[in-house]
């Protein structure tokens, strides 16, 4: 006799009615189903004990009555769509939470933006967690593995030296990052297949034939230029647009 | 906030303590924030934010790769545990162990499975949103969550048997 597959097993969980004579029949695979459901159930019960505790839902709520009495922190977003309050107060909890100001500038919050300041601020807390370093080779390896292109890397040495990568998402889209500590602070590099123009980023500058783009956010600047299919972005938070300008101009006029 | 519990649990499945599911948690509500423009609506806000939160988890975990202990996002390639006969009844093992011990037993799981189980018997989200949640075909998502209940039962006995529990057979 032929038993049920692992996948008709879980195909007649989530569909009952397409249960045929052999899964009535069989006891061997009845209790296949019968054990699959007394797993599902005793999940379903453990997790119904988890809930956010009264702290959690305390600080939401009290930053939600900041967020109201100090302004809309996001005034487009909260007068389009009522719950989106919920999300404001969230973000402001973490970023009081945090200690930072990042999100707090709603003039400079683009989406895109923050969401390149999130992973500049997501590096920083894995450098600060030790999350590295890594050696430019293991970095380039890394991104080729995940990302099948390894970025173009700065000149280390004198005072830069590489901290770790990672791949992050940006647009709901897979891209590769890396942070170095270098005589302006940490510095994040984000590789991403989009056009540099694209990024939000509105100020614009022509070096060495290259036109680079710019821009702030929150406690973040940025700078940004195309390099064939990819858009290379600086991030820094100590360090100026100019400084990190000619740092992709360094780091794109190397890989050539 | 009616999704904050689902959300909370999600994410104490996923990161497995609890200020790591407070932190994962925070940051799914700004990213969900920073993207709401593109949230189309009359979809699935649960599955989009439940899919912010997987991307944002799978960053955390290859940040921690990259430097730390290997993390296993992919185990797909693993070995099914040995289906052996059970020793004792699977319900009664069930409830040898209290809620807390049940996670953290799930929390023994790969990423992958876990996060797959989880959606699917504990959300009872059906196969295809699970799918598009995890980025990966509906076959696999089936796979996943077969193994995953295999192991979370080989976990369990294993756990049994060291408590005393079961396998103590004169």
């Amino acid at each position: 006799m032929t038993h049920l597959s692992d996948d008709q097993i879980e195909t007649l969980l989530e569909d009952p009615q397409a249960v045929d004579e052999h899964s009535r029949t069989c006891s061997h695979c009845r209790r296949r189903l019968d054990d699959a459901c007394a797993v599902k159930a005793r999940l379903v019960s453990a997790f119904a004990s988890v809930q956010p505790d009264a702290m959690l839902v305390h600080l939401i709520t009290a930053s939600l009555r900041g967020a109201k009495s100090a302004g809309a922190v996001f005034p487009r977003r909260l007068s389009l769509f009522r719950w989106a309050s919920s999300l404001a107060a969230a973000a402001a909890l973490v970023a009081l939470a945090a200690g930072l100001t990042l999100y707090l500038t709603p003039q400079q919050a683009t989406a895109g933006l923050a969401e390149l300041a999130q992973i500049h601020q997501d590096n920083l807390l894995a450098e600060h967690h030790g999350d590295g370093p890594g050696s430019p080779a293991e970095v380039a390896d890394h991104l080729r593995k995940e990302l099948g292109f390894a970025p173009a890397m700065p000149k280390l040495g004198a005072g830069m030296e590489m901290r770790s990568c990672c791949v992050a998402h940006f647009r709901n889209r897979p891209v590769g990052s890396y942070v170095f500590r270098s005589g302006k602070g940490l510095v994040s590099i984000v590789v991403l297949k989009d056009e540099a123009r694209s990024l939000g980023l509105k100020d614009k500058s022509k070096l060495g034939g290259r036109t680079y783009y710019s821009g702030v956010f929150g406690r973040c600047h940025l700078a940004s230029a195309q390099d064939d299919g990819y858009a290379y972005v600086a991030i820094g938070c100590d360090a100026g647009i100019p400084w990190l300008t000619e740092l992709l101009q360094d780091l794109l006029d190397r890989s050539k | 906030m009616p999704l904050l519990p689902v959300m909370y649990r999600a994410a104490t499945a996923f990161a497995g303590n609890e200020p790591d599911a407070r932190d994962l948690v925070q940051t799914v509500y700004l990213k969900a924030l920073e993207r709401f423009d593109r949230f189309e609506n009359g979809t699935n806000c649960k599955g989009w934010m439940m899919q912010i939160m997987r991307n944002t988890w799978i960053d955390q975990l290859r940040r921690r790769r990259t430097a730390g202990p290997q993390v296993s996002l992919e185990a797909d390639l693993l070995p099914a545990p040995d289906d052996r006969p059970d020793e004792v009844d699977l319900r009664e093992l069930l409830e040898q162990f209290s809620d807390s011990a049940i996670i953290r037993v799930l929390q023994e799981l790969p990423d992958s499975q876990r996060m797959a189980l989880y959606l699917t018997d504990v959300e009872g989200l059906d196969q295809n949103e699970v799918a598009a949640i995890l980025d990966i075909a509906v076959g696999t998502v089936k796979s996943r969550v077969s193994r995953a209940r295999s192991v979370l039962r080989e976990k369990l006995q294993a756990h049994a048997r060291d408590m005393g529990f079961v396998g103590r057979r004169s």
